[in-house]
């Protein structure tokens, strides 16, 4: 009996540590997750910034002062570019590790090794994309040159010297979450995190879906709704610029080609959300007399955020702005001559190729008259508790192949320009240091992808924007629908010159800016895609800049928190007109003429407590679903629907609509009237749903759900129902999970100022008071003044005094 | 009893610095070896040995966070925070306790 009861508690003992150790599927094992020792209450570690901290690790050259501020910005002061991007490393991984980790397992495919099998297609499909192949192509490049693979060595070992200082009790909450141990850094995941970018900003395509349309709806439809130049654009060179006139020539345009597979769009589209505004203005139309530069870039609002702010200072730069956890350098912000920024360029650098096989072995495939042995890579993917999945991909000389329809021996390569090789950090770090306009235009060469628009200023007082990036020669059209893969007339052989690329320097108007519009009209000589931003942010943003001379900093904030809407102050005058033609108008109920008289008043400001933005954005969007499911006959899958702006000009545009109903509407069409009619009904039937029966309840905020998640999807780690203005179509772009994700002020005087904010927190640790607390002052349209220190030493003094009237309202 | 507890709160501490949290079972079953003379006072004393010290630095961590990360995990977990250091102390108590009561039980067999 006593040895039964003993054996029984070994054994009681036993297994309770057995279950405490193990994982049950997405709950952590609770023995090593809850215990006090190196459980997830040491994840948190001690609020003790502002402070200071010399880094000596035996890899460094000579030491390093860490300066942290009140916002926790790291200031790093190195006496040579091997350390200071080695500090670099070391304080982004301190702060922003899981994020790096997860940021380029998702580029790599390596989600699936932690994540398990759910993850497995979205691993699959960044394989495919050539994502590693696009990144080991760079990394031989910066290969060949020592300086720049110093650096990214450097960043390397700084981030390793973090990870190797880790133990099992303060890795950072998601490793003990997820239950799984940082990897060493490696070169090449910096790479990544560049392909991550050029996935955002220029990995989509709508080949796929415009060809569909082509053979459904017709050339003119697409020409008339879907415009490569939309009548309303304000291009960012302002029209009657001259251009080249010896531009290069493209090869002849080819005939038609019709692709003999059409399966459906599983392309990501170009997201007009993902926007960006930035503009520079002339010290001709400044209080100050000198330039003032503005940038925000919207993107994915995600927690850690896509940010991080650093200062970085050694005998040859000192720059301060908001870098990329993974990658050395400043991305965007100033030094003590110039400042920059960057709004998405948006033209077409992924195009997508149809491949003729030989046989199902799919070895061979025709090009130019022959067959040509196509090149086979394994892909392998670890999966978390099912071992190796493998994948093979067929590579092309335009790149891999993405799908394969086996049955009609063809398959869909992509054609990507992030698959060069190509240095473009250089391009950062050279801006970093550069400190004339000469300077800038050198260091933008070294930029392919994603092509962006540069905003320049400088204390000078010279202004200039470029269209920057590397683009492919086209044929006018070119890339907008499925290629010929076998027509060496859709090969890329050459590319447009740098110096033909639009840019436009000390503009007569005295300012400059873009927010992802055309970059030109049509007289330039180059086609360089069709799908640009729509008009809206980009024409008010010169609304507002041609209307003053005596700009200031908060005029240049004013204006990045902007929430007019261009949209409905030229469309909600059409709606309201059309819908009281209509015969049924004055049997609406009450309570409809009431919020149709709120709308009548109505300022077009989109402000987050206000009604009349839900009321007019939901009336809006019904109106679109409602035409454009006529026109494509209920069909969603491979179409493109026209943007909103082009959709309400068919309110004032008889001719559009009649068009569109004699030529793809039902036998017996609607009335615009009747249209508009009943998407006002069905926007308050929506609404009401939605948001609850009471108007009061309609307040813009809560329609526009804007959130900021995890980066792991967990909802307690995200912020969510977020109150602040604006709207996608406004300057202050900001709808749902996007929104601008960085803004920045620069005054470029004798000594620069400057100011910003981002949704997020410096910190990616979600038990660190810094790990949110920029998104109340960012959703309140607040910046924080930049702590940007000539040197260590005002660093320190600076430290000092914050420091002491720290100890003072602790012990007064 | 108060061996036992004194054997388990320091024993778990310093090996739980090097070792994994369930190496505390070690002084738990040693000090059931040397201390008690009832099971229920073996048991008892592995659950205040491991639970006094696992409340205790579970508090200071708290503390120096501000409590910051407790609320957010708190907040995965979809408890209060008290419920967390109850959630905490059961795991370290219950383990602490069967582990000590075997080092008793294992004693009494062999003496």
């Amino acid at each position: 009996m006593k040895w039964i009861k003993c054996i029984g508690a070994i054994i009681a003992t036993i297994t309770l540590v057995v279950i405490l150790n193990s994982r049950m599927g997405v709950v952590p094992a609770l023995g090593p997750f809850l215990n006090p020792v190196d459980g997830f209450w040491q994840s948190a570690g001690a609020q003790h910034d502002p402070g200071s901290e010399w880094l000596t690790f035996p890899e460094l050259r000579d030491s390093v002062l860490v300066v942290i501020d009140d916002r926790r910005v790291p200031h790093i002061f190195a006496r040579n570019n091997h350390d200071v991007y080695l500090a670099q490393g070391f304080v982004t991984a301190r702060d922003r590790l899981w994020q790096m980790d997860l940021q380029t397992r998702s580029a790599a495919g390596t989600l699936s090794e932690i994540l398990g099998k759910q993850t497995l297609q979205l691993d699959k499909t960044a394989r495919r994309r050539g994502m590693m192949f696009g990144a080991e192509n760079k990394l031989r490049m910066y290969e060949q040159d020592p300086e720049l693979m110093e650096i990214l060595n450097a960043y390397t070992t700084g981030v390793n010297i973090w990870i190797d200082a880790l133990s099992d009790r303060n890795i950072p909450l998601e490793y003990k979450l997820l239950g799984h141990k940082p990897d060493h850094w490696v070169p090449v995941n910096t790479l990544l995190m560049h392909m991550n970018m050029a996935t955002t900003l220029a990995g989509g395509s709508s080949a796929v879906s415009m060809s569909e349309m082509r053979q459904v709806l017709g050339e003119t439809f697409l020409d008339r709704f879907l415009p490569a130049y939309p009548a309303n654009m304000d291009p960012i060179i302002p029209p009657g610029t001259p251009f080249t006139q010896n531009p290069l020539q493209p090869a002849d345009v080819p005939s038609f080609f019709s692709p003999s597979v059409i399966a459906q769009d599983l392309y990501t589209h170009p997201d007009p959300a993902l926007g960006s505004n930035s503009w520079a203005v002339d010290g001709s139309r400044t209080v100050t007399g000198r330039p003032l530069l503005a940038n925000d870039m919207h993107l994915e609002m995600t927690l850690p955020a896509i940010w991080y702010e650093v200062q970085l200072h050694t005998p040859d730069q000192n720059v301060y702005g908001v870098s990329i956890p993974g990658i050395p350098s400043v991305i965007v912000g100033f030094n003590k001559d110039i400042a920059w920024g960057f709004t998405n360029s948006g033209a077409n650098v992924l195009d997508i190729y149809e491949i003729k096989f030989r046989d199902a072995s799919f070895r061979e495939y025709y090009h130019d008259g022959e067959w040509k042995p196509v090149d086979i890579k394994v892909e392998e993917i670890p999966v978390r508790g099912q071992g190796i999945v493998r994948d093979t991909v067929v590579y092309t000389h335009h790149g891999p192949v993405r799908f394969e329809f086996r049955d009609a021996l063809r398959g869909q390569a992509s054609q990507w320009l992030a698959h060069r090789g190509s240095t473009d950090i250089q391009t950062f770090l050279k801006l970093n240091r550069a400190r004339s306009y000469t300077e800038f235009v050198e260091a933008i060469q070294y930029f392919e992808s994603p092509a962006q628009n540069f905003t320049y200023a400088d204390r000078d007082g010279n202004i200039s924007i470029w269209n920057n990036g590397l683009y492919p020669l086209r044929w006018q059209g070119m890339g907008d629908f499925i290629s010929d893969g076998s027509d060496p007339a859709y090969d890329w052989n050459e590319f447009v010159p740098r110096d033909h690329v639009p840019h436009i320097t000390n503009p007569e108007r005295g300012f400059v800016s873009s927010a992802n519009q055309n970059p030109t009209d049509e007289t330039y000589p180059y086609y360089l895609g069709r799908f640009f931003s729509s008009y809206e942010r980009g024409a008010r943003i010169n609304e507002v800049l041609a209307g003053s001379d005596q700009f200031d900093y908060s005029d240049m904030m004013a204006l990045q928190l902007d929430n007019i809407s261009l949209t409905a102050r030229s469309h909600t005058g059409n709606l309201l007109q059309i819908i009281e033609a209509h015969d049924q108008f004055s049997s609406l109920p009450d309570s409809h003429h009431e919020l149709l008289a709120i709308l009548r008043n109505w300022d077009y400001e989109m402000y987050a407590d206000a009604v009349e933005p839900v009321l007019f954005t939901e009336w809006a969007n019904q109106f679109r679903n409602k035409l454009w499911s006529i026109i494509f006959n209920g069909r969603v899958e491979n179409r493109k629907t026209p943007d909103m702006a082009r959709t309400l000009d068919i309110l004032s545009d008889t001719d559009d609509f009649n068009y569109l109903m004699t030529a793809f509407g039902p036998a017996t069409p609607p009335t615009l009237e009747q249209l508009v009619f009943d998407a006002w009904n069905d926007s308050l039937i929506r609404l009401s749903q939605s948001l609850g029966s009471s108007t009061e309840n309609w307040a813009w905020w809560r329609y526009q759900r804007v959130g900021i998640m995890h980066l792991s999807r967990v909802e307690p780690l995200s912020r969510l129902g977020i109150r602040t203005s604006g709207a996608t179509e406004a300057v202050n772009s900001v709808r749902g999970a996007i929104g601008p994700s960085w803004r920045m002020v620069v005054s470029l005087e004798d000594e620069v100022k400057a100011w910003g904010v981002y949704p997020g927190g410096q910190s990616g640790n979600p038990g660190n008071r810094h790990y949110d607390d920029f998104i109340e002052p960012w959703a309140r349209g607040q910046f924080f003044p930049l702590h940007f220190f000539p040197d260590d030493a005002a660093a320190l003094h600076w430290l000092q005094q914050i420091t002491k009237t720290e100890m003072e309202r602790v012990q007064p | 009893m108060k061996a036992a507890f004194v054997i388990i709160f320091l024993g778990s501490w310093g090996l739980q610095l090097i070792f994994p949290w369930w190496t505390i079972i070690i002084p738990c079953f040693i000090a059931g070896l040397i201390g008690p003379d009832r099971g229920y006072k073996a048991f008892t004393a592995g659950m205040l040995g491991v639970g006094a010290l696992w409340l205790m630095l579970a508090l200071i961590a708290d503390f120096r966070n501000d409590g910051i990360m407790a609320a957010q995990v708190a907040d995965i977990m979809t408890v209060p925070v008290w419920a967390l250091y109850v959630i905490t102390w059961a795991i370290g108590s219950i383990t602490g306790g069967f582990a000590c009561l075997s080092g008793y039980l294992v004693l009494g067999r062999v003496r």
